[in-house]
């Protein structure tokens, strides 16, 4: 399988209304996803996550960087090039609510991809959006209807149709399904996986829902404070977590068959992205924290299984004599 | 829009706006089948025998001005006058408050700050005195009189659509818009603007009420619409000084204002609470 | 149905004055908490258990809202036959509530202290410095540092676990026997989620306060409530113990919702759905609301509304699980 992305050193910074006073919403995340694979992020708030979701798709410009698509590197696009390129990579938001325009009719939003890069004809594109509100489980009597007269998940449908319609390479997914019911929920994520092994689909999936990311990634990386503190396949992390913080997130999860075991309570709360503890991010709330992670970062390394990539000085403990 | 128009019938004073409105401009539009006289035209039997104006009577059912004319005739010919105006004028004010409120809210940066400080320079100036100097220095003619005003009345629309398009730039489908490839001017065009209309129809119809005003006002103060052609406001002007001994002329023409003015408002107020009930809370 | 419950809630059914005429919402709804006890009432939207939270104090606006018929009694008192002056005295000490979103519930233009004290000085008759001092306590309790900082601090100050931390104190200091909490964690972070649950079963021990938790999430039920009542669509649907209830489901609705969640140990390639949607309030189907989702619908449940089964695990329904 091919790398269809390559994210190097990606940095994000937003200036605040405070001169000299910089947020850093991303730092220096590095990850590749393989062709027809599912990266799943998941962190709380704060984390980054969506940002980094954007930078990717380049509706934020990086601080610093590099992103490689389907061999392409986005930064040397011009604005023109940047949009066409724009066909193989969709984005899915969170808020079937916000994400359509209310003035526009089901067709004309479904429709617009394929007006805006000027496929086919109007004929085709008919066609095209009919074959697409089928394939996402709509009637065709929805093309005429607005979006105010369906419910969450419908509108998810219908977000999901407009991101397929031009039949993209990959589908960055920002927490899709957290603004819906467990039951809508579970048919959305079957609709995902169809789509997926169907139009063989990459996915970035962005969750703060750990079940959710278990069940859909093959790959998950956690956040913490706009960096990756550790990086595995899916069975791998959830089995066997390494990171202090992926071991307290697992746990805090509320376990219909209470197989969690004792739950792990972090103390302190969620971290402000406006004061980042210095070493490791994560210092001030580790349980088994020592001396030397509130001087020295770690970076994100493989452990020694080689299993997993973890950014934590308990498991890669730095070398003799220090960086 | 089927929408609107049921929830705007439940309104019943804005439906009264509506009916009058509609009676103004059919008024207007038909000011030749509607009017008894010409206008212009000075009877013999107009003006008393001391050459003053003739009160309401049986042939003339609002009385005659100064000059002998009858004066129903000359409010129903200066409705003509004070709609055009008003239309012109609002629909010049919403064009340039528009463009300048869209462009500024979409690209912001320094194009955005540039022309907002540039609108409220506009604003800093008093109203009045720059219509009062603009038409002293173009000599007035309908043309001139509406532009006039639309210059004054611009800036008020440029700021509303400037922040609305601002809060409608942030929404997620914009966003959507972009991730999809759309281009600014299609997403001008296709995204921002339709979101835009109801405020760009409420202004429309509480504009011409100000416009009329405005007209009014500049007509009164002798600037704006020249005689003979009647205005409303150039009617007060004229007969100003028959104010005590013929109040009728003053009465009548400031009645048609008031009716005007208050009926594109109620309709105006109407449509504003109908299009957008976040503000006023659905019932 | 004994008077040593915390709360009983007799055949409750509540709806709405709308543009279309009345509209009920919740209907026939019974449940029963006793003292020291957690009761979890679970639903998606659309089910009405928020509806039915804010009906038991009467906090519904009422215009347009409207109790059609059935009983709500706190202890011995019927809430349902005191007018709303009267129930003035049961909120907030008597009763406590937790909101889901803690910045909307507290007041933005006052400090913490003036809020975590207003329901003493409503409801009690202690002195200034007493008050003081029993605000300082609950927030020691609720595991907030610093407490006479936290007191001259604004709710923008602070961060939105310690936010529900607060209103949690709020909703203490008076001791209820009752606490209602309506989605407490929901718009909170996992591990701050974590924390608050922690401090309500603390809470629990130490204070023996009986708790209602409103939730859609079923794992927070089986982790911290004895009994569970399910709603769906207005009514409930099933009432059990947490283990009866989720080890052996008996309406199908339950049985369908515990299969669709995506569990976080056990991976599967299709989630079990529940197809369709719920109807509204105003469209409910003649028969069982849940005739046109169910897997193991019958003739019956088209024609008529299920009937309450069983004692302790009960259930409506004509097909249960078995």
């Amino acid at each position: 399988m091919s790398k269809l992305l390559k994210v190097e050193n990606i940095s994000k910074e937003f200036q605040t209304k405070n001169k000299g006073v910089t947020v850093k919403a991303v730092s220096d995340i590095s990850l590749e996803v393989k062709a027809g694979t599912t990266l799943g992020i998941v962190g709380e708030s704060g984390c980054g996550k969506s940002t980094l979701g954007r930078l990717i798709l380049k509706l934020l410009k990086a601080s610093a960087g590099t992103i490689s698509f389907d061999g392409v590197e986005l930064e040397k696009l011009s604005e023109k090039e940047l949009r066409s390129q724009r066909m193989k990579m969709q984005m899915v938001f969170q808020d079937p609510f916000s994400s359509l325009n209310p003035r526009q009719k089901i067709a004309d939003i479904i429709r617009e991809p394929l007006d805006i890069h000027k496929v086919g004809n109007m004929a085709s594109r008919k066609k095209l959006v009919e074959e697409t509100i089928l394939r996402v489980g709509l009637s065709l009597e929805a093309l005429e209807r607005y979006p105010h007269e369906f419910s969450g998940g419908q509108r998810q449908r219908i977000c999901i149709a407009r991101a397929i319609i031009l039949k993209p390479k990959l589908i960055i997914a920002d927490e899709p399904v957290s603004a819906l019911d467990v039951s809508i929920q579970s048919q959305i994520l079957n609709l995902l996986s169809e789509l997926k092994r169907e139009l063989n689909l990459t996915y970035i999936f962005i969750s703060h829902n750990l079940s959710v990311i278990r069940h859909i990634s093959d790959q998950v990386a956690v956040m913490y404070l706009g960096e990756i503190v550790e990086m595995a396949d899916s069975e791998v992390l959830f089995k066997n977590p390494q990171h202090p913080y992926t071991k307290a997130l697992l746990s805090a999860v509320p376990q219909i068959d209470g197989s969690a075991g004792a739950k792990q309570i972090l103390q302190g709360d969620l971290p402000n992205p406006f004061h980042i503890p210095s070493g490791c991010s994560f210092h001030p709330r580790c349980p088994v924290a020592i001396e030397i992670c509130s001087s020295l970062k770690p970076a994100l390394m493989p452990n020694s299984a080689g299993e997993s990539k973890v950014s934590c000085h308990l498991i890669n403990p730095p070398k003799a004599g220090g960086k | 829009m089927k929408e609107t128009w049921k929830k705007l019938r439940k309104k019943k004073l804005a439906m009264f706006g509506l009916v009058m409105v509609s009676l103004i401009v059919l008024v207007a539009i038909f000011a030749d089948f509607f009017a008894p006289y010409d206008p212009s035209e000075q009877f013999f039997d107009g003006l008393t025998l001391q050459g003053a104006p003739v009160g309401p009577s049986e042939k003339y059912l609002l009385g005659t001005d100064l000059l002998g004319r009858d004066l129903l005739s000359r409010i129903i010919y200066g409705a003509r006058t004070s709609l055009i105006i008003g239309i012109i004028a609002n629909g010049v004010a919403i064009l340039i408050g528009t463009t300048v409120g869209l462009i500024a809210g979409f690209a912001r940066g320094k194009t955005g700050t540039v022309l907002m400080r540039f609108t409220d320079l506009m604003m800093a100036f008093p109203a009045l005195l720059l219509a009062i100097t603009l038409a002293a220095i173009f000599a007035p003619s309908l043309l001139i009189v509406a532009l006039v005003i639309a210059l004054v009345n611009w800036v008020q629309i440029a700021r509303v659509i400037y922040t609305q398009t601002i809060a409608i730039s942030e929404r997620e489908f914009v966003e959507a818009a972009i991730s999809l490839g759309a281009t600014p001017v299609r997403i001008l065009r296709k995204h921002i603007l339709p979101q835009l209309v109801p405020t760009i129809l409420v202004w429309a119809t509480l504009g011409i009420a100000t416009t009329v005003l405005l007209e009014a006002t500049l007509s009164y103060l002798g600037i704006g619409v020249r005689p003979p052609t009647p205005s409303w406001g150039n009617i007060i002007f004229e007969n100003q000084n028959y104010f005590q001994s013929a109040p009728w002329l003053v009465f009548f023409p400031g009645m048609a204002i008031l009716l005007l003015a208050l009926s594109f408002n109620l309709l105006g107020d109407g449509l504003r609470d109908v299009l957008d009930p976040t503000q006023r809370g659905k019932r | 149905m004994s008077s040593s419950d915390v709360l009983l809630v007799d055949d409750l059914s509540v709806g709405f004055n709308t543009e279309d005429g009345f509209v009920e919402v919740i209907e026939d709804v019974s449940f029963s908490i006793k003292p020291g006890e957690v009761l979890g009432l679970v639903g998606e939207s659309g089910s009405g258990k928020t509806v039915a939270a804010m009906s038991l104090l009467s906090l519904l606006p009422s215009p347009p809202a409207k109790r059609l018929k059935g009983q709500i009694l706190l202890g011995d008192v019927d809430l349902t036959a005191l007018n709303s002056k009267q129930l003035l005295n049961y909120r907030g000490r008597d009763v406590g509530y937790i909101f889901q979103e803690p910045m909307n519930s507290l007041n933005p233009t006052y400090k913490i202290g003036y809020q975590l004290m207003e329901p003493l000085k409503l409801h009690t008759n202690l002195s200034k410095s007493e008050i003081r001092a029993k605000a300082i306590e609950m927030l020691n309790l609720v595991g907030i540092n610093e407490p006479e900082r936290r007191l001259e601090q604004y709710p923008f100050e602070l961060s939105g676990g310690i936010r529900q931390r607060v209103m949690i104190a709020m909703a203490l200091i008076c001791e209820p026997k009752l606490l209602i909490a309506d989605e407490p964690t929901t718009a909170l972070d996992v591990t701050v989620q974590a924390q608050i649950m922690d401090l309500l079963r603390n809470i629990r021990k130490d204070l023996k306060t009986a708790i209602l938790l409103i939730t859609h999430d079923m794992g927070l039920v089986a982790e911290n409530c004895d009994r569970v009542a399910v709603m769906y669509a207005g009514r409930i649907v099933e009432t059990g113990s947490v283990t009866q209830v989720m080890k052996s489901p008996r309406h199908p609705y339950t049985k369908a919702l515990l299969e669709s969640i995506p569990g976080i140990h056990n991976k599967k390639e299709v989630l079990p759905t529940i197809a369709g949607m719920v109807p509204a309030p105003g469209k409910r189907p003649v028969g069982c609301n849940f005739q046109d989702r169910c897997a193991s619908v019958i003739e019956k449940c088209r024609q008529s509304e299920p009937v309450l089964d069983g004692k302790d695990h009960r259930v409506e329904c004509w097909n249960p699980v078995s």
